[in-house]
């Protein structure tokens, strides 16, 4: 076994156990702590597959972003400490989750990938940064700014419905 | 190189718990994160096959992926923050407002 | 438009001194109706009295002047209006006919206007009088100015105006307002032909310049026009719109009715302006009346003169004998326009104005002050309905008003024709072409002239009667009321603003005004002066003395019936019904026109509402159909696609029911469905 597998199978059992703590914990908190580890999981996972640029991307848009938004909002909703905690269906839980993966394993078990099995990544000398930059601004230009009239448009949007309904409420109080 | 299997296994599991989170918990925050997971395990997909692609197509489709996901999660949250203005609660179970009264 | 109006050559011509001068007069009377129509409430009664009652002194002096120095004819034209290539032209013509006309009308108007000062002074809706006086004296100034005749209508409809203002002047009374209807009406029928007149002048001349068509008909005579030539018709088209004016048979009823307004301007209306109006425009436009029109005007006129003076017999109302007497006198005139004696009709029509807006005003001062005793007896707390018009309850007034006495006693004379006064002169004039005419003409015309001689007789009759009624026997009203008695005692003499103009006028109605000579109008001044063209007539010797003999008896016979009479009853009651209903004319209208206008409409109207039955009828069955079809449309077609929707509709609330809107529901749903898809995908591929 080589270190690059030791490294990926750690990684994959701490994002997968940290996954399953979402699933099981009663606590909001742990549960968005938890959700941190997964991201930094999977951030690991993309610097072991070679796209070291999208680890970073995944750092700074889920964990720097995601996670603080969601934390918000956990903290915005705290109603009374009860609300924090709920009733567990962890049987059900267990059931839906072997269920789901077992399809899916049963599904793809059978299907024939045939993609060359290569020893080093095809990127690792020419630099996958400036690839993905070169191809963003050629070949996929349109994309990238579609994307970015988009999230301007969510951003508007989002501030819009959160503002108008916090104004609208405190015209009823 | 890791065979690309064991990104499949591994995003298969990770989807298998989203989905579970998504299903099973009725806190809406949590179904936002069990969403988040699943975006994650697609990426996971996406990034495993991508590195075998001189375009690397699936590299960019997975930071698109974070995008929108990054844009969901905003107006999620935005619509979580409505609600809970409304409704005075986040559980799923008492939200039934798109039942045909 | 050039085709349908044929073109002849108006030459423009600018206005001299004399026009100028004319025109400053027309306009003065329309500045003082302006200021005093606009402003008249809020200036003070007496200002306003002054103002107008000044202008017209100005305008009467002005005229005089004009009249003097005014020697053959000034005419003046310009353009009015222009559309396209055609020229509408406004004229102007002042000779010493027109003059004269002037000198008249303002004398009268100046004469009515110091009466209406104190006549007037207190009476109702004071503000607007004097307005409407100047609109009436500017509108008659108008139509003697004017040379042209679509100008000319103009100021006869506006003369159609005031004198509907002022004859409903007191219109707060029904018969007032109802008298002033039944004038405009009459009037607008008559009109309707002087409108027919302009339209066949354009259409044969092409202009409606009085002057130039004068020249045009004397280049074709009218014999050469045949019985019905366009100028015989449009003569007789004017000829009946002077109907209307100038009270002629059978149009004349208006007149009678029209002394519901103020007495001075029932004067002014008898005198100087409205049925002057006629006949001034006949004696323009005479060049026109030929052949059988003629004859048909001396025909009606000498009507209107025999029926006029009958019903002046036989009626008690004050001022309406003198109505009467004022249409019968308008026939004397037509009479003589008929006959062609111009000069004749336009010197009884100078006279007329003089004597009978004396007569008028002498009247209307017995009647003010009978006016007064009603007044007084209100302010004493009784108010009793007295018609202060009514002959009968007068009387007695020669001692209590001897210098009103004295004036109606000369204008009297005037009007019967007795020698040394004016209308004895003016009569003989038109008797003597009467006589003329008859004696060159078929036998039938000597009923004419025995009708006339006999009128005179008859005006002489109800004259006398007139004055015996009010001026002599005894107060008849203290017969039936004593309460008066004590007003009677305090009646006095009228104010001097009332005897100014009635001295002025009855001194104008001597002889010595129009001609030295008291029995011949022909060698006189006047005759000589004021006419371009005067004709001399044969002096006939015994006519004069025929009609004072007709006259002077008349008046005796009317004496010595009325002289003791003190109660007064109407032995011939089915006469004076007859009179009292003029004849019946307004009955037999009633029947020959307006039943059978009536009669048509209501036909017209009833084939029109089967005509909507029929439509009606169609509609109903349409509407049936339509309703058949809608329940078709609703219950098979629109049944139809409701049963599927509803089907449709059905099956998707049986699947909804299932539904209890948690999201994670439809979660389930959706990753069911995906993975039945991946179960498929996997089973075929």
């Amino acid at each position: 076994m080589k270190l690059i597998e030791i490294v990926f199978f750690f990684f994959a059992i701490q994002l997968l156990s940290s996954a399953l703590v979402i699933l099981f914990t009663r606590n909001v908190v742990y549960a968005a702590i938890a959700l941190m580890s997964t991201l930094l999981g999977v951030a690991a996972l993309f610097v072991v597959a070679g796209s070291d640029l999208l680890a970073v991307v995944q750092l700074v848009v889920y964990v720097g972003g995601v996670l603080i938004l969601l934390l918000f909002g956990v903290l915005y909703t705290y109603r009374d400490p009860e609300s924090y905690f709920e009733k567990k269906h962890v049987l059900l839980s267990i059931v839906t989750v072997v269920c789901i993966a077992g399809a899916l394993l049963f599904l793809l078990s059978d299907l024939p990938f045939n993609y060359p099995q290569l020893e080093t990544s095809p990127h690792d000398a020419t630099g996958i940064t400036k690839r993905t930059g070169y191809l963003w601004i050629t070949n996929n230009l349109l994309v990238f700014e579609v994307v970015a009239v988009f999230l301007l448009v969510v951003l508007v949007g989002a501030g819009w419905i959160a503002s108008h309904v916090l104004d609208k409420s405190k015209k009823d109080v | 190189m890791i065979p690309i299997d064991y990104y499949i296994i591994v995003s298969i599991l990770l989807f298998s718990i989203g989905s579970a989170i998504v299903f099973t918990r009725r806190n809406i925050l949590y179904v936002l994160m069990g969403i988040e997971l699943i975006f994650n395990a697609a990426n996971i997909n996406l990034v495993a096959f991508g590195q075998l692609d001189p375009y690397l197509n699936g590299q960019l489709f997975s930071m698109l992926i974070i995008t929108v996901a990054a844009a969901e999660s905003v107006v999620a949250l935005a619509i979580v923050i409505v609600l809970f203005k409304k409704l005075n609660t986040i559980d799923l179970n008492e939200i039934t407002q798109l039942k045909e009264k | 438009m050039n085709g349908l109006i044929p073109h002849i050559d108006v030459p423009l011509i600018s206005a001299d001194d004399i026009s100028v001068l004319a025109l400053t007069i027309f306009f003065m009377p329309i500045i003082t109706f302006v200021l005093l129509f606009f402003t008249g409430k809020h200036i003070l009664a007496p200002i306003r009295s002054w103002l107008a009652t000044g202008v017209m002194a100005v305008m009467f002096v002005l005229s005089l002047y004009l009249h003097i120095h005014t020697e053959g004819e000034h005419i003046s034209r310009w353009i009015w209006f222009e559309i396209g290539s055609l020229k509408f032209t406004a004229s102007m013509l002042v000779n010493n006919y027109s003059t004269t006309m002037m000198v008249i009308a303002t004398f009268v108007s100046l004469m009515v206007h110091l009466y209406s000062v104190e006549y007037m002074r207190e009476r109702r809706n004071h503000s607007k009088y004097f307005p409407y006086l100047a609109l009436f004296v500017s509108s008659m100034l108008g139509i003697i100015l004017s040379d042209n005749l679509m100008i000319t209508f103009i100021f006869w409809e506006l003369v159609g105006l005031a004198s509907f203002l002022l004859i409903g002047f007191w219109y707060e009374k029904d018969s007032s307002a109802a008298a002033a209807k039944k004038a405009f009406l009459f009037n607008k029928f008559a009109d309707l032909a002087f409108v027919i007149a302009i339209m066949m002048l354009f259409a044969n001349y092409g202009t409606a310049e009085i002057s130039v068509l004068k020249e045009q008909v004397s280049i074709t005579p009218l014999l050469n026009a045949g019985i019905f030539g366009m100028p015989i018709l449009i003569g007789f088209m004017i000829w009946f719109a002077t109907v209307g004016k100038s009270a002629q048979f059978p149009l004349y009823v208006w007149l009678p009715d029209a002394m519901a307004g103020p007495t001075p301007v029932s004067a002014l209306l008898h005198a100087a302006t409205m049925v002057a109006a006629g006949v001034f425009l006949l004696l323009k436009t005479s060049f026109f009346l030929g052949d059988w029109v003629g004859n048909l005007i001396t025909i009606i006129g000498c009507i209107t003169a025999v029926l006029a003076a009958l019903q002046a017999m036989r009626t008690f109302d004050a001022k309406k004998v003198l109505a009467f007497s004022t249409v019968s006198q308008l026939g004397y005139m037509m009479m003589a326009v008929g006959v062609g004696a111009n000069d004749a009709a336009f010197f009884h029509l100078a006279t007329h104005a003089f004597f009978k807006a004396c007569l008028f005003l002498s009247v209307g001062a017995v009647i003010h002050s009978m006016h007064h005793m009603q007044s007084h007896q209100f302010d004493h707390g009784q108010y009793k309905d007295l018609d202060t018009l009514d002959m009968r309850l007068m009387g007695g007034f020669r001692k209590k008003m001897p210098l009103t006495f004295v004036t109606y006693l000369i204008s009297y004379a005037a009007l019967i024709g007795l020698p040394f006064f004016s209308g004895f002169l003016s009569k003989d004039a038109i008797l003597g072409a009467l006589y003329d005419w008859a004696t060159v003409s078929n036998t039938w015309t000597w009923f004419v002239v025995a009708a006339a001689f006999s009128t005179v007789a008859i005006t002489a009759f109800y004259m006398t009667r007139q004055l015996i009624f009010i001026f002599f026997g005894e107060f008849r009203l203290l017969k039936t009321d004593m309460s008066y008695k004590q007003y009677f005692d305090h009646i006095t003499e009228s104010k001097w603003l009332i005897n100014i103009p009635l001295i002025a006028l009855a001194t104008l109605s001597i002889w010595f005004f129009f001609s030295i000579n008291p029995l011949h109008a022909q060698t006189g001044w006047w005759m000589k002066q004021s006419f371009v063209s005067g004709e001399h007539h044969v002096f006939h010797f015994f006519i004069p003395i025929l009609a004072s003999v007709l006259s002077i008896g008349a008046a005796v016979i009317a004496a010595n019936r009325y002289k003791n009479v003190t109660v007064f009853v109407d032995r011939y009651v089915g006469l004076t019904k007859m009179f009292a209903q003029n004849f019946y004319i307004e009955k037999s209208m009633d029947v020959l026109l307006i039943r059978p206008v009536m009669l048509v409409a209501e036909l017209c109207g009833s084939t029109d509402r089967w005509i909507n039955h029929l439509i009606h009828g169609k509609a109903y069955f349409i509407l049936v159909l339509a309703q058949c079809a809608d329940v078709f449309d609703r219950w098979i077609i629109d049944g139809s696609v409701h049963l599927v929707s509803a089907i449709i509709n059905g099956i998707g609330s049986f699947f909804r029911s299932y539904l209890k809107g948690n999201v994670q529901q439809y979660f389930y749903f959706t990753f069911i469905a995906f993975a039945l898809i991946l179960v498929w995908l996997a089973w075929y591929l």
